[in-house]
């Protein structure tokens, strides 16, 4: 009961912090017209690079791209953000676990890695000229849902392992946001790279949900609807564990060290 | 003269200034992500068989490595100077501020040339390799492209004295430049209406100069090597009018802490 109110009190003040960063208005004017122009972007290169089928493969990958892009970056970010502001002795001097405050301080990063993926459906959906019905609307919600989680549990473990490095928080978010989108078949099927990657994308957040994505989408092959979603929760779940390893790992060692707030 | 002598004095301290901070975090994204974004450009390409696109899949991420450094370095220049509390200082200093700027934009408009060779190696490593058969124009290229990006990072700098939030604006800016330059695609994929913006974005032409030089067929350089010269004078004046306006009206009615 407690956690939750712990929980519930981090997402509240996560919501507070990105509004204060992206007031509604600027939302508007800066980041919905990133995520719309991403779009029309790839689509644009689609059209140039192949035919009529390959833009629809690359239109259904920008809506995993936009999901991730919109959760990953500020959850890394916000995690150092913490730090940054000199609350994390704080935060460990406090009764509460501040693994739990770790997790909820980036509930609305989570929320706009959704908004933009389901902003970029509905774009998706117009340039594609999709007839979509309410059942296919509900099941691409839902694996954006999923996409968006597990994206999300690798934000943490990536901004817990910067934390000792604050500095190249951007760096390590966009190498991995390019990452991503080379391996988890965004823009290029995960069968067409190099065959010694090709494991390293199974074992990646996105794949096996973008692959569901496509499925329910375009039509494309069955990949084995439940094997996807527990393949896409586990390397979640995985992440998650990780990622908690690593802030005990982190918050043991700098405590130790005294180095709470020397990174 | 003394005043020009003065002025590179400026911008020379300023790009030491930024080159003293040594191999720091943009510089190394900069140098990585661009070579790892054009291996997803190149795989597509690749995918669908298309090897002839190869000049398009392989200076796109290249050249938008280098503008888009210069876009994040105008920025950075900004709100690294607001956050440290200085831009208030930088202003009331005798030194033109905008030099100042100029100064780290050139330092690292020139770290990020690093992205050059790796994305080359990455393509032949892909077995998409980017054939140059004119190199000399090529480089004449890339240099006529270094001096647009000092100068259209010298442009966005003079706006983002006017944001609080420059680093969300970085994020936008690019598309809407990297969808008109036509470098990753030819023009003709764009909507009509759209095409003629695209002649006002120096890295348009600047594409085509490498295109040409990497296809040995260049008969066309020269005009577009001009083009590029033309936009960075004009961005650059641009930038700096922009600038020293905006450092006079700061300056008189103390709002620079306002934005």
């Amino acid at each position: 009961m407690v956690a939750a109110r712990v929980l519930a009190a981090a997402a509240h003040l996560s919501l507070g912090e990105f509004f204060g960063l992206y007031p509604p208005k600027l939302y508007f004017v800066a980041w919905v017209p990133r995520v719309v122009l991403q779009l029309l972007f790839f689509a644009l290169l689609a059209s140039f690079l192949g035919g009529h089928d390959y833009l629809r493969f690359v239109v259904i990958g920008s809506v995993a791209h936009a999901t991730y892009i919109g959760a990953l970056g500020f959850t890394v970010a916000s995690i150092t953000w913490e730090q940054g502001s000199g609350t994390v002795p704080l935060l460990v001097a406090s009764p509460s676990s501040p693994l739990l405050v770790f997790v909820g301080r980036n509930l609305a990063m989570l929320g706009n890695g959704l908004v933009s993926g389901a902003l970029t459906l509905g774009l998706a959906a117009v340039v594609l000229d999709l007839d979509l019905t309410v059942g296919q609307v509900l099941a691409a919600s839902m694996i954006l849902v999923l996409a968006t989680a597990s994206v999300y549990c690798l934000g943490l473990l990536l901004g817990s392992i910067v934390l000792r490095f604050p500095q190249y928080r951007n760096v390590v978010s966009n190498i991995t946001v390019v990452s991503l989108t080379f391996l988890t078949g965004a823009y290029v099927p995960v069968a067409a790279l190099p065959s010694w990657l090709q494991p390293l994308s199974e074992v990646l957040p996105v794949t096996h949900a973008l692959r569901l994505l496509r499925h329910v989408t375009l039509g494309a092959p069955d990949p084995g609807i439940g094997p996807s979603i527990a393949a896409e929760i586990a390397v979640g779940a995985v992440l998650f564990v990780l990622a908690q390893l690593s802030f005990t790992y982190f918050l043991r060692q700098a405590r130790a060290a005294g180095t709470l707030d020397f990174h | 003269m003394p005043t020009l002598l003065w002025w590179m004095r400026v911008i020379v301290a300023s790009i030491r200034v930024e080159l003293a901070r040594g191999f720091h975090a943009q510089l190394i994204g900069g140098a990585l992500v661009s070579p790892l974004a054009s291996a997803i450009y190149i795989l597509m390409a690749r995918h669908l068989g298309r090897t002839e696109a190869t000049s398009y899949v392989v200076l796109a991420p290249m050249l938008f490595g280098m503008w888009g450094t210069a876009i994040v370095a105008s920025g950075e220049a900004i709100s690294s100077e607001r956050g440290e509390g200085t831009l208030e200082l930088l202003i009331a200093a005798p030194a033109p501020a905008a030099l100042v700027a100029v100064g780290r934009i050139i330092a690292m408009t020139a770290e990020s040339l690093v992205a050059v060779p790796l994305t080359l190696i990455v393509a032949a490593l892909l077995g998409m390799p980017l054939e140059i058969r004119e190199p000399g124009l090529f480089a004449l290229g890339i240099f006529a492209l270094v001096l647009s990006t000092a100068a259209i990072g010298m442009l966005f700098a003079s706006l983002f004295v006017l944001a609080r939030s420059t680093r969300l604006f970085q994020n936008v800016i690019g598309w809407p430049l990297w969808i008109l330059s036509g470098v990753a695609f030819p023009l003709a994929v764009l909507p009509e209406a759209m095409r003629p913006l695209a002649a006002f974005v120096a890295l348009s032409w600047g594409a085509a100069v490498l295109r040409g030089a990497a296809a040995g067929a260049g008969a066309s350089w020269g005009i577009g090597l001009a083009a590029v010269l033309v936009l960075s004078v004009a961005y650059a004046t641009l930038g700096a009018r922009l600038f020293i306006g905006i450092e006079r009206r700061v300056r008189v009615d103390g709002s620079l802490s306002t934005f």
